[in-house]
């Protein structure tokens, strides 16, 4: 298994225990490979990104805080960029191969107050998740981008 | 003894019935087809779960060897897209491709066709409805009553039923789910206000899918698996009906071919069919005594207008293409939230909806689908969080969700437009689609899809204006008007009877005849109309 396989096999495995608590299934895992060798299975730009993208999927595979700061970062802010694209791979992966799919397919609150009250919690949770990666990830955003323009200019 | 012989180009619904019909008259039949065969049905008796766990690659199964069924945020366009295992069905031909303006066709070349994607929802037209068409009715009843006795149609004859003329072989509904459950519960509480305010019915959807054993198919058995292909065979597609036929003497399938056109003898007789095997591209051609043409309303046209114009015709335009415009209106159900989601049940609209128009063709019809096992990724990730504070809140969400599917009608009008155009590379013509909605069109959208958010309310649901989806024509893949049936007329007219006026032996089986499009599901009346037409041509 070369380098690369082996981070792919690794990232996915990640982000399947950040959305459900378990590990990647095997056949999740093999098809996330598969997904990242195959470019002609998908768009050019999908599986690539800018250089900002990579470093918040570095970031996201780095550790379960890093990924939570990720993911709150760029489901607001990047909702199309690389690493929400891979993270919604992997859900869909998850969903389509047990025993994951159970996972996602059970209610998580028991009772009506136990969900308004939830959703309460997490949205304020989430809320402020977003915030801190604001003052962690918007100034590695912009210096990014900055040095991200003379390639992409080049590249035009 | 065969009373002659007829060649049927299509194996859709249509065509099914019309060739079934014929067949029980008495004639033998030649049936030309595309005809991309289905993939056969894995772990038949496993449900939804059972082929998650069974299967040796299921994310191949459910997303595709492509990854087609995986929604990625910017390929967004539609709340679902089809399964991998029913590509197939939408798999085009060589030839070139529909040209179309303001109408996005699909077009199959399916054993079966495009109802082999079907949802099963059958509805018969009334005499409302079939206003400004040379039929009424009673010429319709009894072949609606002979086409649900060889499918089995399932619903119950409750609030609804004003809306459905009645016909034979009405089988008991399918089980409901709780959430359908749940919005009949509160219907029935707010019936006299819904009815009264609104002149909003609610009841039980009306479906091809078997609640009893029935012509040698199996009931449904609630596997859950609709959306990937009845593996059982309860849900009815035409390729049942297609297995049905091939077991009968007289009738002669012929697929793997595209037909282009056909030739016309001296006298305007239809004599000879020019296709090309779809495989090698090499052309073949068919003597005919007689033609029913199916092959789909798009199809169809296509395969007259190349004849036209073969026979050296000013380019041919047929107006009047119809579609039912749809818009889609997600809804949450907030008494089902917290609630585990009954993967056990039937997947597609369990319930329906009938609001009174200011006529009676002015019905508008709504399609009640619950979400159970759809593919989630491309519902959490339109929620406007991070995407583990989107998962969690969705399983929450999960069996309180809906989709309202709400369907308009649609009349004839000359801007809708099918014609040909000559390609430069001398190959085969493509066929020009034209579309411009009627301009009171928003309008009245805007005032029923508020009246339909108001109806929800009443239901205990919240429908957010944002995610109320406006699709655009040619997605409710309702397609007719074109070559309408009329007492009197041109040749770009049919008779009553289905017969093309401007060919003695041709007959147009499929809806291309229909002079309008009332708002209910048109299919139903589609095999009721080409058993019709089989049963008096052909007796
Ligand atoms: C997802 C989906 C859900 C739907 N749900 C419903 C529903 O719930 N209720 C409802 O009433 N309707 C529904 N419909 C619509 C329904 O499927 C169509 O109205 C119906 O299939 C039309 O049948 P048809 O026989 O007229 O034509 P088609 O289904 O288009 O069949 C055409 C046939 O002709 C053949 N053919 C085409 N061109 C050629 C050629 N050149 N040479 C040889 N053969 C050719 C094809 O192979 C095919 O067999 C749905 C459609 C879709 C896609
Ligand atoms: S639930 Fe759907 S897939 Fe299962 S038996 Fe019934 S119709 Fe077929």
């Amino acid at each position: 298994m070369s380098d690369q396989e082996a981070q792919w096999r690794r990232e996915c495995d990640v982000f399947a225990r950040y959305l459900t608590g378990e590990p990647a299934p095997p056949n999740a895992l093999r098809h996330y490979v598969r997904w990242h060798q195959a470019p002609e299975l998908h768009a050019p730009s999908a599986a690539r990104g800018t250089g900002f993208d990579r470093l918040l999927v570095a970031v996201g595979r780095s550790s379960w805080p890093g990924l939570r700061l990720a993911d709150a970062y760029s489901g607001r802010l990047l909702r199309t960029g690389l690493l929400r694209r891979k993270l919604i791979l992997v859900l869909s992966l998850l969903e389509s191969t047990a025993p994951t799919s159970g996972l996602i397919d059970q209610v998580g609150s028991r009772t009506k107050f136990g969900f308004w009250a939830g959703m309460v919690i997490r949205a304020g949770w989430s809320g402020c998740v977003f915030v801190v990666s604001i003052g962690v990830l918007l100034p590695l955003h912009v210096v990014c981008s900055i040095a991200d323009r003379p390639v992409e200019e080049e590249l035009r | 003894m065969s009373k002659g012989e007829v060649t049927v180009i299509g194996s859709g619904a249509s065509s099914v019935h019309f060739a079934r019909t014929a067949l029980e008259n008495g004639w033998s039949v030649v049936m030309l087809d595309v005809g991309r065969r289905k993939p056969a049905a894995v772990l038949p008796d496993a449900d939804l779960n059972g082929l998650k766990t069974g299967l040796e690659d299921p994310a191949r199964y459910f997303l595709g060897e492509d990854y087609g069924s995986l929604i990625l945020p910017s390929d967004q366009d539609e709340y679902y897209g089809f399964p991998p295992n029913k590509a197939y069905i939408f798999d085009g031909i060589d030839d070139p491709p529909p040209r179309a303006t303001g109408f996005k066709p699909l077009i199959s070349f399916a054993e079966g066709g495009l109802a082999e994607a079907w949802t099963g929802g059958s509805y018969p037209f009334h005499d409302g409805e079939l206003e400004g068409w040379p039929i009424c009715f009673d010429d319709l009843s009894p072949a609606y009553d002979r086409v649900a006795q060889r499918i089995g149609i399932t619903g119950e004859d409750d609030d609804l039923g004003k809306f459905y003329p009645r016909h034979a072989g009405l089988m008991p509904p399918l089980e409901l789910d709780a959430h359908a459950r749940l919005l009949l519960d509160r219907y029935s509480r707010k019936r006299e206000l819904l009815n009264k305010r609104f002149g909003c019915y609610l009841g039980h959807a009306r479906l091809a899918v078997l609640s009893r054993a029935h012509a040698g198919r199996p009931a449904c058995d609630y596997l859950g698996r609709c959306l990937w292909g009845c593996p059982r065979g309860s849900l009815w597609v035409p390729s049942i009906g297609l297995e049905e036929l091939r077991a009968q003497p007289g009738f002669t399938y012929v697929p793997g071919v595209t037909v282009r056109h056909f030739e016309v003898d001296d006298g305007g007789r239809v004599h000879r069919i020019v296709a090309v095997e779809t495989s090698s591209g090499q052309e073949r051609s068919f003597p005919v005594e007689r033609l029913a043409l199916g092959a789909g309303a798009l199809m169809s046209a296509h395969i007259l207008l190349a004849s036209w114009l073969r026979a050296g015709k000013a380019t041919p335009v047929l107006d009047g293409l119809m579609d039912n415009r749809q818009v889609l209106m997600p809804f949450v159900n907030l008494g089902m939230v917290a609630s585990q989601f009954e993967a056990k049940s039937y997947q597609y609209h369990q319930l329906a909806f009938g609001l009174e128009g200011d006529t009676p063709f002015d019905y508008v019809h709504g399609l009640v689908t619950t979400l159970k096992t759809a593919l989630i990724h491309p519902l959490v990730q339109s929620l406007p969080f991070d995407l583990l504070t989107s998962l969690r809140t969705f399983r929450d969400l999960h069996a309180a969700l809906g989709l309202l599917n709400v369907n308009f009608p649609d009349t004839r009008r000359p801007n809708n437009t099918l014609s040909m155009e000559k390609l430069d590379d001398g190959g085969p013509p493509r066929l020009v689609v034209r579309y411009q909605p009627e301009p009171q069109e928003p309008k009245r959208i805007e005032r029923v899809v508020r009246n339909f958010r108001r109806i929800l309310r009443a239901l205990g649901c919240l429908a957010p204006k944002k995610m109320t989806h406006l699709r655009p024509m040619g997605a409710s893949v309702h397609y007719a008007g074109a070559v309408p049936m009329v007492e009197t007329g041109g040749e770009r007219t049919s008779t009553p009877t289905g017969r093309a006026r401007a060919f003695e032996n041709l007959w147009l089986i499929d809806g291309l005849t229909f002079p309008s499009l009332p708002a209910k599901n048109l299919t139903f009346t589609l095999m009721a109309n080409a058993t019709r037409i089989a049963d008096l041509e052909f007796d």
